[in-house]
């Protein structure tokens, strides 16, 4: 019997503070692919005469499955509006959706994140 | 339901915290003194779809508006100096981090964390399959009596507990003489909430019960440690103790009547094969433990840049639900050098003993006034803990030139159980050797490139093994009915014979690792790694057990301009294993 799980991973991130004005914006995305399972198992079976075997395992690469897409979108644009008072907006999103909601139900969701403030030094 | 509404007011508020925003009022500074910070206040709300315990398993997300705070300052003055660090979200979510330097002899530090960890449901609606013993005159399936059912008792429970974790410690080093230092930490992890439970009902797996349970754990540990310096010497104490305490009430599952599995059918003689039955009990218990330990440690600077270093640490472990205890003792020997003006090298041995209590099982006599019944089956559990273990690693480390360098490390870990049958050939088998060896080489092959590989080869003789313990035999070569009456079709589980010795550790093992990265000049560079490991073990009687892992990477960051930077890359990883299944067979 094999089990073998799989998961990728790409990311993506960047940054700008355009020189000479009060803007600052960033950026970050990750995409993440996971999954697992079991192979259909090759079952050796007791060599009984007490009983009847009759056994299908042909179902156990499906059942045993797990397999999962992962998006993590944020951004943060911040503004200073002096040397020492700023202010900030910030974005997130996250998705993930299952398709194979075999164990846990289907785990597939979305949460859209805001914050704002402002932010003093001193 | 989503939050606009939150967002709408998220944005009002930052407006009009800005506008009272006065940071000038803030300052406070001196010649002799300062303080400086960072204030921040917000807000924050969320819009949620669909099951959000997965994507966000470790945050509170509600769609609600939250407060969005966070405070950092820094003081000083002549003699003394402050950092505080704290971000505060709701009241589930809290991080604190401060530190007191006071005067030149106290050092004071506190963290707190708190957060919430969403926790599995496993709706065991796959937990389920039945024998099929034949078709029937329509061509459907026939259902035999060997199955497993499931049921899940809460359904709609949402699962999680928030941990909170707390941490103190307090340095003073003592004025007088030199070195002389006293140590005092304390650490509270707490974690409530509530978490998904099984009870198994009859024979092995044949009705699985998901339930809730209540989570209402606590675990404290305090250290205290004197550690001072005579001339070449330094000698320290340490005393710790640690408190798990689970106070939550155990969740209890109700184990029903024997029956036959078809027929329906209940008597005498399903019930005398069962240790219980029509009885509620509980299930899934974790027991509070009381752990106190002792460890002294000596290191001695001799001539020639040599450090040597021992040091004995004993602990006593105790399970108070059960009464059961555990004593380890281990002693270390440490010595590390520099043997030329390029050459490093260290080396160690420790030597650890456990020694854990045995527990009598006391079960009833297995089908008691049945024909041929009354079989005996109390028995003690000798620990699997119970062993002597040998750790030795050495190390040489040859800084071959500027920018290369060559490390070599070996590892022996000996560990030999004091009850645990490692050979089935062999009853007197019950060590395990392993011996690692590996070599690792780092490089600037050119002006901007540097690389990294390592490979490592570890054999282990009698890895820890599961001897004849899957896959069952039926016996029938050495079969002998019981006195008193057996019927000439039934095998009972006792009398089967399990032939397989199941293994999920490797005896031989190779693991690479590589990593190169190139810089093109300050504005960008690129980094690649590959990971691998090839592991078996192929001492099996049954099969060779086999895990292959492959990770390779890449990422790249890039900076066009003062204005602009940009990072991408990509890590990718599978791992693959195998295992031996048997199908187990009911008895009777």
């Amino acid at each position: 019997m094999d089990y073998e799980t799989k998961a990728t991973s790409l990311h993506a991130s960047g940054e700008i503070v355009p020189e000479g004005r009060p803007w600052r914006v960033s950026i970050a995305g990750t995409l993440t692919f996971t999954e697992g399972s079991i192979d259909a198992p090759d079952v050796e079976l007791p060599e009984e005469t007490v009983a009847i075997a009759d056994y299908d395992f042909s179902a156990i690469p499906e059942y045993s499955r797990l397999k999962y897409r992962q998006i993590e979108l944020t951004s943060r644009v911040s503004r200073s509006f002096s040397r020492d008072a700023s202010g900030y907006v910030e974005l997130g999103w996250y998705d993930l959706r299952d398709d194979s909601p075999w164990v846990y139900g289907d785990e597939t969701g979305s949460v859209l994140v805001t914050r704002a403030g402002v932010q003093t030094s001193f | 339901m989503r939050n606009h509404r939150g967002v709408r007011v998220l944005a009002v508020v930052a407006v009009a915290l800005l506008g009272m925003s006065h940071p000038e009022t803030a300052s406070a500074e001196d010649e002799s003194a300062s303080l400086e910070g960072t204030v921040s206040v917000g807000g924050y709300g969320a819009s949620l779809d669909g099951v959000t315990g997965r994507v966000r398993e470790y945050d509170v997300d509600r769609e609600d508006l939250d407060p969005d705070l966070k405070l950092e300052l820094f003081g000083w003055n002549e003699t003394n100096r402050f950092d505080l660090r704290t971000e505060f979200r709701n009241e589930t979510e809290l991080d604190l981090d401060a530190s007191l330097d006071a005067g030149k002899n106290v050092d004071v530090k506190f963290s707190h964390r708190s957060f919430y960890h969403s926790l599995d449901h496993d709706l065991l609606g796959n937990l389920g399959w039945r024998e099929r013993v034949g078709v029937d005159s329509l061509g459907g399936d026939v259902g035999g009596g060997k199955m497993l059912t499931s049921e899940d008792t809460d359904p709609l429970a949402v699962y999680g507990v928030r941990v909170t974790d707390t941490k103190e410690r307090l340095e003073v080093h003592v004025p007088v003489g030199t070195g002389t230092t006293f140590l005092a930490e304390y650490r509270n992890l707490s974690r409530e909430g509530t978490r998904q439970v099984l009870g198994v009902d009859h024979c092995a797996n044949c009705h699985v019960r998901g339930q809730t349970a209540v989570v209402d754990e606590r675990m404290q540990q305090a250290t205290l440690g004197l550690s001072t310096v005579l001339s070449e010497v330094k000698v320290g104490y340490r005393f710790s103790v640690r408190d798990f305490d689970n106070r939550a009430e155990a969740a209890r599952n109700r184990f029903m009547q024997a029956r036959h599995p078809v027929s329906g059918a209940s008597g005498a003689e399903f019930a005398s094969r069962l240790l219980y039955e029509n009885e509620t009990l509980e299930v899934s218990k974790t027991p509070n433990n009381l752990t106190r330990s002792h460890a002294v440690e000596v290191a001695v600077d001799l001539s020639g840049s040599q450090t040597v270093r021992g040091s004995y640490l004993r602990t006593d472990a105790e399970n108070q639900s059960a009464g059961i205890k555990m004593e380890t003792n281990a002693a270390t020997l440490a010595w590390q050098a520099r043997l030329a003006r390029a050459v490093r090298a260290s080396a160690s041995l420790t030597r650890r003993e456990l020694q854990n209590d045995s527990w009598e099982l006391d079960l009833p006599n297995w089908r008691e006034g049945r024909p041929g019944g009354g079989q005996d089956f109390d028995w003690t559990r000798l620990s699997a803990y119970d062993r002597e273990e040998y750790l030795g690693s050495a190390r040489l480390v040859w800084a071959a030139r500027p920018g290369r360098n060559l490390r070599l490390d070996y590892a022996l870990h000996s560990t030999d159980r004091d009850h645990v049958l490692l050979d089935p050939e062999d009853d007197s088998a019950t060590r395990t050797v392993q011996n690692t060896i590996r070599a690792t080489w780092s490089e600037r092959i050119a002006k901007a490139t540097r690389a990294r590989l390592s490979a490592e080869y570890e054999h282990t003789s009698l890895p820890f093994v599961s001897v004849r313990g899957i896959c069952e035999e039926s016996g029938s070569d050495v079969f002998v009915p019981i006195d008193g009456g057996q019927p000439s079709d039934w095998l009972y589980y006792f009398q089967r014979e399990k032939i397989g010795t199941g293994a999920s550790l490797p005896t031989k093992a190779v693991r690479l690792k590589g990593n190169l990265t190139h810089g093109f000049g300050a504005r960008a560079s690129v980094s690649a790694y590959a990971n691998a490991a090839f592991e078996k073990n192929d001492d099996l009687n049954l099969y060779d057990f086999e895990r292959s892992v492959v990770a390779p990477g890449f990422s790249a960051l890039l900076m066009p301009s003062d204005e602009f930077v940009f990072a991408t890359g990509v890590a990718h990883s599978r791992i693959k294993s195998n295992a031996k299944l048997c199908v187990t067979v009911m008895d009777g």
